[in-house]
């Protein structure tokens, strides 16, 4: 072989045309990234889910053995009061007798009904389950009622606000360990941990209401009108559940629902993203109205069009940045710079509260001033840098237009935008960077991303219907992604607003 | 200072090993390019080149524990992606089509339509040739070639010097001459 043919062959080798990466390809991607990525990982998940079976058992073996010693130590006093204590009460619940005959003596020895009343409240503990009391020492439950108002109360109410009392502590106690230590997450601490605390003080409302009413009443005469949700505690500790009462949550919800809702905010970033600005503009643009341009919030009408990934992400945050030239009058210098968040998608119950997906977020966008001569924020006002906290399901994008300077080279830098923030999960700090260089404007307008397309098509569209006229252009470009994707109902609300402003507007 | 945390690559891939899924994400941002490009050139075709780089990263994640970090990620990520190529030729009945392989996706600035089409068969013939040498040489002139690995990485995760990588490229050249010759009328 001569050297010059095998040049040439290794030239046919080295070039060769190789297209963008498809649209999507990189979300597709990432949407496969198993959740516990290494076996490190998992091993460290594994062991800290033993540690923690193990503490358990640990506690439970000291609890046990403090009982069976307690029961030896205070056999020969106890004994003879067993004998004097009400006839109906279980053998296999010796030990509580027991301890609660020793104390109602100790009160007021002449008082037999209270201390037998004393004797049902231990019994339904007891049957509970050793489990149930095992975390008494995490979450302790609420100090007891003065004796005489414990005396004036039904034993049905007592045993219910003690059941609840116990219930919420395993709660306090096992799911903040469970979901904190093992699944890794920390919504279980930080999100769930104001819920638990308002089950903790609405079950101890449940259990002061009746009291009042029922003081005055002889605890035998009239059974006590026990609300339905305290008598299903009652009903799931005697057969022995640890579960939360069914009625807990719906309490919450009623109770503080309102209070506690994180629904979705109309701006992040100072950018406004309320879907509501389309609804209304559209709905005068369909009754032969134009706008009035004070009203033209071109955020929100960005947001709308940009609207949520293809994929939503399954969770943490991710940063989307493209550049592209203008989609209309591009004269060559003009671009515009697109940057996106996006958080994670999450299923939210009616009345829900979104749960925090990150906090302490940062947005840095750098433009650099070597090539671009002059930008502005499209929609105005300049976005803020920092939120305290982003809320899972929540899509903001933020656009710049961009005049650059002439004879950029591809490798230049034109902006760089960074994201930072620490994430609820892993309570780490990420940062995210992207570079958008010189030749990430060399194609057209046109091989941008559909969601880029979308959302500086609609930031023209709502500038232009700010000021006067409108371009025909915007209404053909946005006809033409309409009919690219009829399934699109954004492009197409696009579309019809851009028509209708062009036809019925002016 | 909110300086990017993964400056280096070992860095990332430590984060990446502790589970760090935005460590995981920034990964395939900075390499799933570069894998397409070179997967692409290995079939021709845009959407399955797609797929293989998905398939490629689905296998990185569960190979990610044995990655010894001697090499660098990339030349990693090419030879899972090679060996996740080769297994898709080898399917039965996704074999794919050598002889006639789609025309790039070119952008609209690109040559005309005749000098495309010229282009684009004397790519596939020559990406034919290719497939045609034996196994070694074949890996080495693609990961050479095709994905830009250096001699030097090539030999390290072939396990050989690289004046060996040097004579599998010459005999490569030599067997790829004939085979072209041998296709001119």
């Amino acid at each position: 072989m001569n050297s010059k043919r095998r040049a040439e062959l290794q030239r046919k080798l080295s070039i060769g045309e190789v297209p963008r990466p498809p649209e999507g390809l990189a979300e597709r991607i990432k949407a496969d990234i198993p959740k516990y990525l290494t076996a490190e990982t998992e091993r460290q998940r594994i062991s800290s889910s033993v540690a923690f079976s193990m503490r358990v058992a640990a506690s439970l073996i000291l609890l046990f053995t403090s009982v069976f010693v307690t029961l030896h130590l205070l056999e020969p006093r106890g004994a003879a009061k067993r004998t004097s204590m009400a006839a109906n009460t279980a053998p296999a619940l010796v030990p509580a007798v027991t301890r609660y005959a020793g104390r109602a003596k100790a009160a007021d020895s002449t008082a037999a009904q209270p201390a037998e009343e004393e004797v049902r409240l231990e019994i339904a503990q007891d049957v509970a389950g050793p489990a149930a009391t095992a975390p008494a020492s995490v979450a302790p439950p609420p100090p007891p009622p003065p004796p005489a108002a414990r005396r004036a109360a039904p034993p049905e109410t007592q045993v219910a606000a003690s059941e609840s009392a116990n219930e919420v502590g395993v709660e306090g106690g096992v799911v903040g360990g469970v979901v904190g230590g093992v699944a890794g997450g920390m919504i279980g601490g930080s999100v769930q941990e104001p819920a638990r605390t308002q089950e903790r003080e609405e079950v101890s409302r449940m259990a002061a209401v009746p009291e009042p009413d029922f003081a005055p009443v002889p605890p035998q005469a009239v059974p006590a009108p026990v609300p339905a949700s305290a008598r299903a505690a009652r009903e799931d500790a005697r057969a022995g559940t640890m579960t939360i009462t069914a009625a807990a949550p719906s309490i919450v919800s009623q109770a503080f629902g309102d209070e506690l809702s994180l629904g979705q905010p109309k701006s992040v970033f100072g950018i406004s993203v309320d879907p509501a600005v389309f609804q209304d503009i559209r709905a005068e643009l369909q009754n032969g109205e134009r706008p009035a341009a004070g009203r033209v919030d071109v955020d929100a009408l960005v947001n709308y069009f940009a609207g949520a990934p293809a994929r939503p992400r399954r969770r943490g945050v991710s940063l989307e940045v493209e550049a592209s030239p203008a989609p209309v009058a591009a004269d060559g210098d003009r671009a515009i710079l697109r940057f996106t968040v996006d958080t994670a998608k999450v299923d939210v119950p009616a009345r829900g509260s979104v749960p925090p997906v990150a906090t302490d977020v940062r947005l840095d966008v750098d433009i650099d001033q070597k090539t671009v001569e002059s930008f502005h924020r499209i929609g105005g006002r300049p976005a803020a840098g920092h939120e305290a906290m982003l809320l899972h399901n929540i899509s903001v994008t933020g656009l710049y237009e961009l005049s650059l300077r002439p004879h950029l080279k591809a490798t230049d830098r034109i902006a760089t935008v960074r994201l930072t923030y620490r994430g609820v999960d892993d309570r780490r700090e990420h940062s995210v960077e992207r570079v958008i260089r010189g030749r990430d404007l060399a194609g057209d307008w046109a091989r941008a991303s559909r969601r880029h397309r979308l959302a500086s098509l609609g930031a023209v569209w709502s500038e232009t219907l700010k000021g006067t006229g409108i371009d025909i252009d915007i209404a053909r470009r946005a006809e033409e992604l309409a009919t690219q994707n009829p399934r699109d109902e954004r492009a197409r609300d696009l579309a019809n607003a851009a028509n209708a402003s062009a036809g019925g507007g002016g | 200072m909110r300086e990017r945390a993964w400056f280096d690559e070992r860095t990332l891939l430590d984060a990446v090993r502790r589970g760090d899924e935005t460590a995981a994400e920034e990964l395939v941002e900075r390499t799933y390019s570069a894998v397409f490009a070179s997967v692409f050139r290995l079939c021709g075709d845009s959407d399955l080149a797609a797929d293989l780089t998905q398939e490629t990263y689905q296998k990185a994640w569960g190979a990610l524990p044995g990655f010894d970090g001697r090499s660098q990620l990339f030349t990693w990520l090419y030879r899972i992606a090679y060996t996740t190529f080769l297994n898709h030729v080898r399917r039965p009945r996704r074999m794919t089509s050598l002889d006639e392989p789609e025309a790039p996706d070119v952008p609209d600035n690109s040559p005309g339509a005749d000098e495309v089409l010229s282009d684009a068969e004397e790519a596939g013939r020559l990406r034919k040739a290719v497939m045609e040498l034996p196994e070694d040489l074949r890996f080495t002139v693609t990961a050479h070639f095709w994905s830009g690995l250096p001699v030097k990485e090539i030999a390290q995760i072939e396990n050989i010097t690289t004046v060996a990588i040097r004579k599998r490229l010459h005999r490569a050249f030599s067997i790829l001459e004939t085979i072209l010759d041998e296709e001119v009328p």
